[in-house]
């Protein structure tokens, strides 16, 4: 513990008081012998830019926060639902869509079949939900796919896993994005040239609304996800009602939008290609059982029973929207202004041009723009995970002040906004490079988990590698059918998936390797140091900075010397002189540079010096002490410093190098009492 | 018969003067690879012991070589430099 307690004699004799000191309490919280725990006060900025910066951090992202107040962090159900679901209820919106873009190229006869595709997604999902709801079980720490993959499978199969997850929550920021956009454009037709732009700047909302932390998203995502849930639940049974008791119906327009000219036979081929199309309801289903760790306790039984509620939404929104959308004959309009699936059908039902219908477009692009939260929340999760098995870069698994992985969040926003731009913002472009990734990522962690009730053999684990090994060959026949349906576009997401692979395995080997460079055998005792040290100050002249530079050095080791590296030999005979006076002990070699050069005949310097030792003799540790001059404001900085930084650059990676930066603070009293 | 006891003079170690020697011996380099025309190296703690030895290794690399005295303090420094003509 620092500090203590002092005993003081009072004021009268035999009077005996006792002073305790806690020096280290504005900083530190002491927690028990030889451990302290920082308080905030500790990370506050010291200087004044630095507070100026603090400050605008805390209002764009908010108050720093402490790691233990991550448990009050943790998500209700209602709020989960909230942030977990909108990326799988939001892909109703342009699910629909998809299937019909691709039905209406057989022509009117073949719209009836949106239906029964419909349905048969539905029961995919089913079965994948129920798989994923035994995921969360087994795996409460989360990680999804990777995290089952890792435990049960090779490490190939887990990495392929991460890396098509990584792609699909890209994917679902940029198709998110892009699908909202084309909302606001079906209801404002006026903006379609402003696509991008708008895009680009909802990212942007987002990255810095995560950036604040969980909770804080977690209110801006519930009021759009229970509006658009509500909202497209009264659409649909109002839809219903008059359909079913009204009778009503209506035919799709003449000619058909999109129709295929001349149209394409309705074979199978292009069923499954309507199929691969509207699978794309069912990315988002896995974030869930990702985000395990983010609910409160019992956080599996939680997370699963939100899962269930989403499933259920997803089911019914999506059957309803394409029920009401094949009644009443309506299909994607791309001229003369863009109107998706989803407005129209609200346009029938609410009126078009009606509040309803605004409201309904609002929260559909709310909610669409905020389903990129989802992988704003896994993404930099399971980002973290990697980065700690070591194939990821480190910082992705650093906490910001808000306790959010700002790197993945940053790197996530930046590749979704690339996209966006690369793609114009047209969500029916980016969709094929979406489910394939999705698909991949199912399968392997069925797989996974099929292993691990063969291993397991837990109560019910008949039934339970059942369904997980029926979700796994159901999924994996999706992804070929995925692949192949929606080639060529899908296939650069079997070129991207493998790049990543080899990129997390070099990092990994990279990682290994340093490790193993760096591990100190556990079987020794380590002896005290026994090469020899020397000392070399650089020195630009002789002033206050040099001097203290040089009796750190002195203190470093007995063998010191300084350097002086000049192009003025005048100028230089004067420092000489001086120096044989002030500081006769320490040996100056002043290099006279004709090319008014420093950093190279400094580091020539040090090279004759390693070829004059005794080649029979262990090389030296040789301390380059620099004097700094400390800059007291942003503009000193630029003044000052830059050789020293130029040195330090030069020097980094050296062998038997060590590098010593002796700040000089001009208000240091004891320099000044020695040099003055 | 007695055994003679060696008397401890006050000379610089041999570390000391490996070090002068290293010193001295690290300027004819920089002279030699260009990156210095000429090094002075004061300092030292006793250049007189080991300016023999550099004196040899300076002409054999063709460098030029010479002891100086501060007229007032009285200090020895080393000048190595320019390479001789």
């Amino acid at each position: 513990m620092i500090g203590g307690r002092r005993p003081l004699q009072g004021r009268k004799a035999g009077d005996q008081r006792v002073r305790v000191e806690r020096p280290h309490s504005t900083y530190f919280r002491y927690a028990g012998p030889n451990q302290l725990v920082a308080r905030e006060a500790a990370s506050r900025p010291r200087t004044r830019t630095g507070r100026a910066i603090a400050r605008l951090r805390s209002i764009l992202f908010g108050r720093p926060l402490s790691i233990h107040e991550e448990m009050e962090e943790r998500l209700p159900k209602k709020k989960a639902l909230a942030i977990f679901s909108s990326d799988p209820i939001s892909s109703s919106a342009y699910a629909t869509e998809e299937i019909l873009r691709v039905l209406v190229l057989a022509g009117v006869g073949a719209l009836f079949l949106s239906l029964p595709i419909a349905a048969a997604i539905a029961l995919l999902l089913a079965v994948v939900s129920t798989s994923y709801r035994q995921i969360g079980y087994a795996y409460p720490s989360g990680g999804g796919a990777y995290a089952v993959a890792r435990a049960n499978l090779p490490t190939l199969a887990s990495l392929v896993a991460a890396g098509a997850l990584l792609v699909d929550y890209i994917m679902t920021v940029a198709v998110s994005t892009a699908s909202a956009v084309a909302q606001i454009i079906s209801a404002v037709p006026e903006v379609t040239d402003a696509r991008i732009v708008m895009g680009v700047a909802a990212i942007v909302l987002i990255t810095l609304g995560n950036l604040r932390g969980l909770r804080e998203s977690g209110n801006i995502f519930a009021i759009p996800t229970y509006l658009f849930v509500g909202s497209a639940l009264l659409m649909i049974a109002i839809g219903v009602f008059r359909i079913v008791v009204g009778g009503e119906h209506a035919d799709p327009p003449t000619p058909l939008p999109g129709a295929g000219d001349p149209l394409q036979p309705l074979g199978v081929l292009l069923i499954i290609r309507a199929f691969a199309s509207g699978s794309v309801a069912l990315t988002g289903t896995e974030a869930i059982a990702n985000g395990v760790p983010a609910f409160k306790p019992p956080e599996p039984k939680n997370a699963a029973t939100t899962l269930t509620v989403v499933a259920v939404l997803l089911a019914v929104l999506f059957i309803g929207i394409t029920f009401v959308a094949y009644t009443f004959g309506i299909v994607a309009i791309d001229e003369p202004h863009p109107r998706t699936v989803v407005s129209q059908v609200a346009a029938v039902i609410y009126g078009d041009g009606s509040i309803g219908f605004y409201l309904f477009q609002a929260s559909t692009a709310l909610i669409l723009f905020l389903a990129a939260n989802t992988s704003y929340n896994a993404f930099p999760r399971l980002a973290a995970i990697l980065a700690k098995d070591g194939y990821m870069p480190r910082q992705f698994s650093f906490r910001g002040d808000r306790l959010a992985f700002t790197s993945g969040i940053v790197i996530l926003s930046l590749i979704a906004i690339g996209l966006l731009v690369l793609f114009e913002g047209n969500t029916t472009a980016l969709i094929p490079l979406y489910s394939v990734g999705v698909f991949i990522s199912f399968t392997i962690s069925q797989g996974g988990m099929v292993r691990h009730w063969l291993r397991e053999r837990s109560a019910g684990w008949h039934w339970r590698i059942a369904i997980n090994g029926f979700g796994c060959a159901l999924t994996a026949a999706v992804a070929v059918v995925v692949m192949v349906a929606k080639a060529p576009p899908s296939l650069l997401v079997a070129v991207v998936i493998p790049i990543l692979v080899v990129t997390m395995l070099f990092i990994h080997r990279q990682y290994r390797a340093s490790a193993q460079n760096l591990q100190v055998r556990p079987d020794v005792v380590i002896p005290p140091p026994h090469r020899q040290e020397r000392v070399v100050v650089p020195v630009p002249g002789f002033n206050r900075a040099v001097v203290q530079a040089v009796n750190v050095g002195r203190s470093i080791a007995s063998d010191v010397r300084a350097v002086l590296i000049s192009d003025e030999p005048t100028e230089a005979a004067l420092i000489r002189e001086r120096w044989e006076r002030q500081l006769p002990d320490v040996p100056l070699v002043i290099v006279e540079s004709p090319y008014r050069a420093l950093i190279g005949p400094l580091l020539a310097y040090l090279d004759v010096l390693d070829l004059a030792w005794p080649p029979d003799e262990d090389a030296p540790i040789t301390f380059v002490v620099i004097p700094e001059y400390v800059a007291r404001s942003w503009w000193e900085r630029l003044l000052y410093n830059q050789s020293a930084k130029r040195l330090r650059a030069a020097l980094l990676g050296r062998p038997h190098t060590v590098v010593v930066n002796v700040p000089y603070r001009r208000d240091e009293p004891e320099a000044a009492a020695t040099t003055s | 018969m007695d055994i003679p006891q060696p008397i401890r003079l006050p000379v610089a170690t041999a570390a000391a003067n490996e070090r002068d020697l290293a010193e001295i011996v690290a300027a004819i380099e920089l002279v030699v690879r260009g990156a210095a025309t000429r090094v002075t190296v004061a300092g030292l703690e006793d250049p007189q012991v080991v300016a023999a030895d550099g004196l040899v290794v300076a002409q054999d690399a063709g460098v030029e070589f010479r002891l100086g005295r501060d007229p007032e303090t009285g200090a020895i420094r080393v000048v190595v430099g320019p390479v001789a003509g």
